[in-house]
């Protein structure tokens, strides 16, 4: 270990004495005295990681820091063409030039920060080949012997790409979705927001339309119990679950935190002293605290799986569940959330298209009004026009399609002894437990928000609407929401990453995401660093994604300088 | 001028005003406000309507629960585990009693010195303290409940131990469980076995209980009911055959048979019972006996034991008896219960509120009230001389002392709770034994102060003019602020030991602590740097044109103003951190919440079913804990000094 610290000594020195020599240099010759230090700082650094495998005597730390600093410096300092100096400042020693303090400092910071690292990672990889953890990324490779309760299953048997390479119209999709992707990328840097929100229905619409082919696709992949193949593979079914739990999170605690923030300005006493204690207690509480108290409540009060089985073994197997097979939609149990499943058909297509068709019919229809009432003065009266434009497509829609879903509702068969599943869907109970409680406390915190947003719009806003005749929702609407928004947005933004990042609590619980899938592969293999490095990889780019979407809401609602 | 009257030409208006005048009666009084607040207008009416009922079911709900069927023995028998953690040593406990009662002396006085407590919270002291005093007085003596003994031909024979004062009568009596109501949620539910799991029900249970169905055998194992106890309503396929012949037998602390019922021969109508009258003050046993020639007899019946002394098998209540009683005897079976054992005694969901606050609520306030007595006459002392300090002392002086009270605090805390090698009073405390609240409050207290100086270090770092630095802390501080502690948490427990050498031998609690302190330091020094922004340039140059170097600069003009401006912020920031040190219980550490899991997951004890009562319990401990620093945080924002100097800025 010795020799690293001795290297990063002589390298912060050799640089120091390099760059201010150079400087020296340039300063007699009337040229800028700072492309020497730059210069110095430039070198410094790799001559630190060229010196870490060499020897491990302060001698050849020594000569292997200084020698190529020695010689380089002042050769690519000569070569480079420079610039005359204005004025003559030769004067002030070194040691109380600021300028010379400034570089050197940071060099001295960079050095420093380079060189704990290697240490740290010296000491880290020494002490993990002593231990029976040998460091080796290729751990990700490896087989994953545990099992994951639920998620999409990324596994060789069913390949994603090949399947899709031979249907043409999913790989039609994927190249779509990839092209407007891109494009909405681009666009957002060069800050159209516009094109974004065209390109964003574009696809969304080709995705409801090819939703016949999607949705299987999915349907199958999707289980209750599985066993990836490789580590890799687990934790892009653990994150699939993240995605899945933090989409739903955002959209529930975005509702409930806007209707508690109104309700906390509410002028009906109740409502407004019921919003504050909902506040109050979810933010006051710990995450982890309200997540374990639902589940297991939940897991208490909730039915058990076979309640009531006693009348299988008697009576038919049609009255199971307290309820007739074959009709029920849902049932609430100790497993979860069992609910009817709807299969869209091949001829839902039609459904779809003419529900796309009578959006697009009924933007037009409002346009047309928007500019009638601009020009000619008649009320708009949008909404009278186009809702049922709307229900008229999806009428004639659902009539040309004839049967356009089946449904497939949730049962119970007995095989033998036991007893099975069948029919309909589960949405499991950590996955319904982590729901709740990411969404109410997300909530809470939103609604705080929602009403700051809201008190900052000037009350003169709120009365001058009124006096123009505005009713109270439609103050609410068209005036207040809309300069709140401005406001609110930012810290919305932060509130979404915060629940991306609190979605990993789950693991307490259970619920397979992707903290739990490295768990249980950090705990099979003890391979902690790698497992480490693709934690931060993952969380990171979720945070950066959510912000990112963020901003891009934000652009739109920003007010536009003139 | 009639009705009104004018004194030295100031216009007042009228005393009482006539009728025509007087605002209509539904605009006024109780009516006036609720047609104001409740049902202005219909919309205001059906959302009113509308959360009156979701709030009256919720809050009838929990409130009937809470009252009724909740057993929260579980928070009264673990409060020295809630408090201290599981794993530390009981006969060290006072040291963290002490320690707190210095750390509520010193939080009292500068609560005295700078600041006043409200007349409600004093009131609400002495309110808590009267209920201490009166309610396990007055409170009503309920009567032993009947003991249910279960016995199963083909479950072990558990031989229970119990105390009798000479004279007692004790009667056992056998009750067939044949009909069809002994089956339903009554007979079940008033026992739950120790090693009842009631998470681990549903499937396993299920099928190894159709099986046997399917097989013919019966009864069930006991496991299987239990585990379909209280809320699961399990009636059985086919009555069981009830031919069981058995007796009843007690024996002296000697292990000696004194007295045996007669067999019940089979019969389900040959209702055996016995009254049986202790011949000493002592210990003694009783335990079905099964007939040796009839052991294959199947079924399944209730043994009911009225009017036995029953209690609580922690260590405290079993010592208390064997102080009295002597050594209670060695019992000769597999699985006995060492006492008579309390959670085997579970309300079956019938109480009375009466009974609530004598065998729910009593003993809870009995078991805190040395300790808030204590408490409340140290805080009071702390208070009363931080008040005497704030209107007679020199403030600048008492402002030193107080401070230095806190400096020297510190030390002294840490000596009285790990220990010193050469006192032998106070022996080395491992840090892995800390835990319960007590951890809780100490990892968030020294969070927040270790993080303050690396958080400051960090947002004038980012502040830097310099490109090398301010990219080094930007980096620290997103990267930190983007992924969720949990992840830094693993990174403590799994990574730390191996990337420094020798902190394999670093405890993990410390470990946590650490990672806890980056991680907040990288959230504090964002609420630092707004404080730097909102400094006017102004400011600056006036010191650098007195003369004033950086260093002087930061130190003396700008983070004493950034620093005071974010006070609230930084109060956010702790509340945010005690919440956030619930995640170290995921990490094998036991604090606040890590020492519930722990208790509410030990086998041994049984409350795996009691999941809701301890959750509930720490989640009004941890809300209390924030509410009171966020209402303090609020304070500050609107009359402390953060506000005080923002106006003059």
């Amino acid at each position: 270990m010795e020799f690293v610290f001795y290297t990063i000594v002589v390298t912060v020195l050799a640089a120091s004495l390099g760059g201010i020599i150079v400087r020296e240099m340039f300063v007699r010759k009337g040229q800028n005295p700072d492309r020497g230090l730059y210069l110095g700082t430039v070198l410094g650094l790799p001559g630190i990681l060229y010196n870490i495998d060499v020897g491990n005597a302060f001698l050849s730390a020594l000569v292997d820091g200084l020698l190529p600093l020695a010689i380089a410096i002042p050769l690519i300092a000569v070569l480079l063409p420079t610039r005359a100096l204005a004025t003559q400042h030769a004067t002030i020693p070194f040691y109380r030039d600021v300028e010379v303090l400034r570089v050197e400092s940071q060099v001295f910071f960079a050095a420093l920060f380079i060189g704990t690292l290697i240490l740290l990672w010296i000491s880290l990889t020494g002490n993990l080949a002593d231990s029976e953890f040998a460091l080796d990324f290729n751990i990700y490779e490896r087989r994953f012997g545990a099992g994951l309760s639920e998620g999409i299953r990324f596994d060789t048997d069913w390949d994603w790409f090949d399947e899709l390479g031979e249907n043409p119209i999913a790989y039609g999709t994927w190249v779509t979705i990839l092209g407007l992707v891109g494009f909405s990328g681009y666009r957002y840097f060069r800050h159209e927001t516009r094109w974004i929100a065209i390109a964003c229905a574009v696809g969304a619409a080709a995705l409801i339309l090819l939703s016949p082919i999607i949705i299987p696709f999915l349907e199958d992949t999707f289980t209750r119990y599985l066993q990836p193949f490789s580590m890799t593979r687990a934790i892009m079914t653990g994150f699939s679950n993240t995605l899945r739990i933090v989409a739903v999170s955002i959209v529930a605690s975005t509702v409930v935190g806007v209707l508690v923030g109104i309700g906390l300005l509410s002028n009906n006493y109740l409502v407004r002293n019921i919003s504050v204690i909902f506040t109050e207690i979810f933010r006051n509480t710990p995450l982890l605290v309200q997540l374990i108290l639902i589940y297991q409540a939940m897991l208490i009060i909730l039915p058990a799986e076979f309640e009531g089985a006693e009348d299988l073994a008697l009576t038919s197997p049609d009255s199971i569940l307290g309820f007739t097979l074959h009709e029920e939609l849902y049932a609430f149990s100790s497993v979860g959330f069992k609910h009817v499943s709807l299969e869209p058909t091949q001829s839902s297509v039609w459904l779809f298209g003419s529900m796309i068709l009578g959006v697009v019919v009924g933007y037009l229809v409002r346009r047309y009004r928007l500019h009638l009432q601009d020009t000619k003065g008649t009320p708009a009266r949008t909404w009278r026009f186009v809702v049922p434009i709307f229900v008229a497509f999806t009428a004639v829609g659902w009539l040309i399609a004839g049967k356009a879903f089946t449904a497939d509702y949730p049962g119970v068969e007995r095989v033998g002894v036991r007893f099975e599943y069948v029919g309909g869907s589960v949405i499991s109970l950590p996955f319904v437990a982590t729901f709740i409680g990411l969404s109410l406390y997300t909530a809470a915190f939103i609604a705080d928000i929602v009403r700051a947003g809201i008190q900052s719009v000037p009350t003169g806003q709120i009365e001058a609407a009124r006096s123009l005749g505005l009713r109270g929702g439609q103050v609410l609407s068209m005036i207040v929401l809309p300069q709140a928004l401005r406001l609110i947005i930012p810290p919305l933004g932060n509130q979404y990453v915060n629940l991306g990042k609190n979605s990993t609590l789950g693991f307490a619980i259970g619920f397979a995401e992707a903290y739990t899938a490295v768990q249980l592969a950090n705990n099979e293999s003890g391979q902690s660093v790698p497992f480490f490095v693709g934690l931060m990889v993952i969380y990171l780019l979720l945070s950066l994604t959510l912000s990112v979407m963020t901003n891009l809401v934000n652009s739109t609602t920003r007010i536009r300088a003139r | 001028m009639s009705d009104n009257q004018t004194y030295n030409n100031i216009y007042v208006g009228p005393k009482d005003p006539p009728a025509a005048r007087r605002p209509p009666a539904s605009e006024v009084g109780v009516i006036g406000w609720l047609r104001a607040n409740l049902f202005k207008s219909l919309g205001d009416t059906i959302s009113t309507i509308l959360t009156l009922t979701i709030v009256t079911v919720f809050v009838v709900d929990t409130v009937s629960w809470a009252l009724v069927s909740a057993q929260w023995e579980v928070i009264f028998l673990n409060l020295r585990q809630l408090g201290s953690g599981p794993e530390f040593p009981s006969s060290e406990v006072w040291r963290i009693e002490l320690s707190s009662y210095i750390a509520f002396f010193l939080v009292f006085m500068s609560v005295g010195f700078w600041g006043r407590i409200p007349r409600w919270a004093m009131g609400l002291l002495v309110l808590i303290g009267v209920a201490i005093v009166v309610i396990p007085e007055v409170s009503v003596v309920v009567e032993e409940p009947t003991l249910h003994y279960f016995v199963a031909s083909d479950y072990d024979v558990r031989q229970v131990a119990f105390i009798a004062e000479e004279g007692d009568e004790i009667t056992f009596s056998f009750d067939p469980l044949t009909e069809d109501a002994d089956f339903g949620v009554g007979s079940f539910a008033g026992y739950i076995a120790n090693d009842n799991q009631l998470s681990d029900t549903s499937w396993d249970a299920f099928n190894s209980v159709s099986r046997d169905v399917d097989r013919g055998l019966l009864p069930l194992r006991l496991s299987d009911i239990t585990a379909l106890t209280e809320s699961r309503v399990f009636a059985l396929p086919d009555r069981p055959i009830y031919d069981l012949n058995v007796s009843v037998a007690i024996y002296n602390a000697a292990g000696e048979l004194i007295q045996q019922s007669e067999f019940t021969n089979g019969s389900a109508d040959n209702l055996v019972s016995m009254t049986w009258e202790a011949p000493e003050k002592g210990w003694y046993s009783f335990a079905p006996v099964f007939d040796e020639d009839n052991i294959g007899s199947t079924g399944i019946a209730w043994l009911k034991v009225d009017d036995l002394e029953v209690f609580f098998s922690t260590v405290p209540e079993t010592e208390k008896r064997v102080e009295e009683f002597g050594e209670p005897p060695e019992l000769d079976c597999r699985s006995c219960a060492t006492s008579t054992n309390r959670t085997d005694l579970r309300f079956n969901g019938e109480r009375t509120v009466p009974q609530w606050f004598s065998l729910q609520l009593a003993p809870y306030l009995t078991a805190i009230s040395t300790f808030f007595f204590v408490t409340l006459a140290v805080s009071s002392a702390g208070y009363g001389m931080g008040q005497v300090a704030k209107y007679r002392g020199n403030r600048k002086w008492m402002t030193r002392s107080l401070v230095f009270l806190w400096v020297l605090s510190l030390p002294i805390q840490y000596v009285i709770v790990i220990g010193f090698e050469n006192i032998d009073d106070l022996p080395i405390i491992d840090t892995a034994d800390l835990g319960g609240l007590f951890l809780t409050i100490v990892l968030s207290a020294i969070g927040i102060i270790a993080s303050f100086p690396v958080g400051i270090m960090l947002a004038l770092g980012r502040q830097s003019d310099l490109p090398v630095i301010k990219f080094l802390c930007t980096l620290f501080i997103e990267v930190v602020r983007g992924v969720p502690l949990i992840t830094l948490l693993f990174f403590g427990l799994y990574i730390l030991l191996f990337v420094v050498d020798g902190a394999r031998d670093v405890d993990r609690v410390i470990r946590m602590g650490i990672v806890l302190t980056l991680f907040t330091a990288a959230y504090l020094a964002e609420v630092i740097r707004g404080g730097l922004q909102i400094i006017p340039k102004g400011q600056i140059e006036a010191a650098k044109a007195l003369g004033l170097n950086g260093f002087y600069t930061t130190v003396f003009i700008v983070l004493p103003q950034a620093l005071r401006a974010v006070i609230p912020a930084i109060m956010g920031q702790f509340v945010s951190l005690l919440k956030d040190t619930s995640l170290v219980a995921l990490f094998g550490v036991f604090e606040l919440l890590g020492a519930t899991r722990r208790i509410l997951t030990d086998t041994a004890t049984g409350y795996a079913a009691l999941q809701r009562e301890g959750y509930i319990y720490i989640g009004i401990i941890y809300f209390i804990l924030c509410y009171l620093l966020a209402v303090a945080s609020r304070r500050l924002e609107t009359t402390g000094a953060g506000a005080v100097r923002r106006e003059r800025i």
